[in-house]
């Protein structure tokens, strides 16, 4: 004890200095999270697309950018967790890959709704429509509120090119051709049609891609038996 | 109910059927945020008759009192 009263970085130091016990309390949080942190950024699982994983079509970005509006996010989640009654529940785990054209991501963490990560093709493109404008129409003891307006309003004429062109500076790889391309993707298109083509979109690409990959294991397996 | 599970490892409840399950408890939530709102007007009233600035009442407060339980308090 004698000896360790004379060193500076000893306990003692630091137990009796408050202000010094903060500040070496912040620098090690901060080390650590940056340790946590940093190599997301460069580990391939999270910056590279996920199998199947595509780039939203013009429709489906206005369709999330109006999923956005209408505040969805607050009661949908969107991340299926390795749970096994998620898993049954929902489909396939969620992967950090599959939210890479994300921006922003739409997890979210409140669930008085179902998870939608993998709604896509669950249910028809009519079926959607009629529940988005009463849900009470297809699931009687549902809580959610109708949707009306978006089967009233227009989404023609809307700036998608601004919102590709922002999406392709935050790392989303649009060609010209396809920013060119866009408006003529919402000629004649309601809210509501693009909402339904961004909820059927959600989560497909990578469970197919999960399929395939399933299908070609077992076909390989069953040549070598 | 989310992750309950039957014996053959199936889901025993739908996800609507833990929406309906919530209901009761919603009634509750709305039964507290109406005495919360209550309330909310009450202090509502009180700032409001505070600022209006009415002549306060300034009670005459009895120094002397015959007051056979408590003495100590008729002596001083």
């Amino acid at each position: 004890m004698a000896n360790e009263e004379k060193r500076f970085f000893s306990h003692k130091t630091l137990e009796t200095n408050i202000g010094l016990l903060l500040v070496l309390s912040l620098v090690v949080i901060l080390f650590a999270g940056l340790v946590q942190i940093v190599p997301l950024f460069f580990q391939h699982s999270t910056t590279n697309a996920a199998p199947g994983v595509t780039p939203y079509g013009p429709l489906e970005v206005v369709g999330r950018d109006l999923y956005i509006r209408e505040g969805c996010v607050g009661c949908h989640s969107q991340q299926v967790r390795m749970l096994r009654a998620e898993v049954q529940r929902y489909g396939p785990y969620s992967v950090a890959g599959e939210s890479v054209f994300d921006h922003p991501f739409l997890w979210g963490s409140k669930r008085t709704g179902p998870d939608l990560a993998r709604v896509g093709g669950r249910y028809s493109d009519e079926w959607h429509r009629i529940h988005l404008r009463n849900p009470r129409d297809v699931v009687p003891e549902s809580n959610m509120p109708n949707y009306p307006w978006l089967a009233e309003n227009t989404v023609e004429g809307m700036n998608v090119k601004d919102r590709m062109r922002a999406l392709r500076t935050l790392g989303v790889p649009y060609t010209d051709e396809q920013i060119e391309a866009a408006p003529e993707a919402l000629v004649g298109k309601t809210e509501e049609d693009a909402m339904v083509a961004y909820l059927q979109s959600l989560g497909v690409g990578y469970r197919n891609a999960l399929i395939e990959q399933q299908a070609a294991v077992s076909s390989a397996q069953s040549q070598e038996n | 109910m989310w992750r309950a599970t039957e014996p053959d490892g199936t889901l025993t409840y739908s996800f609507v059927e833990s929406v309906k399950a919530t209901y009761p408890f919603y009634a509750i939530r709305l039964l507290g945020g109406a005495l919360y709102l209550g309330g909310v007007f009450i202090m509502a009233y009180n700032v409001f008759k505070t600022v209006v600035g009415e002549k306060a009442i300034n009670p005459p407060v009895p120094t002397e009192t015959q007051d056979p339980i408590r003495p100590a308090v008729a002596a001083a």
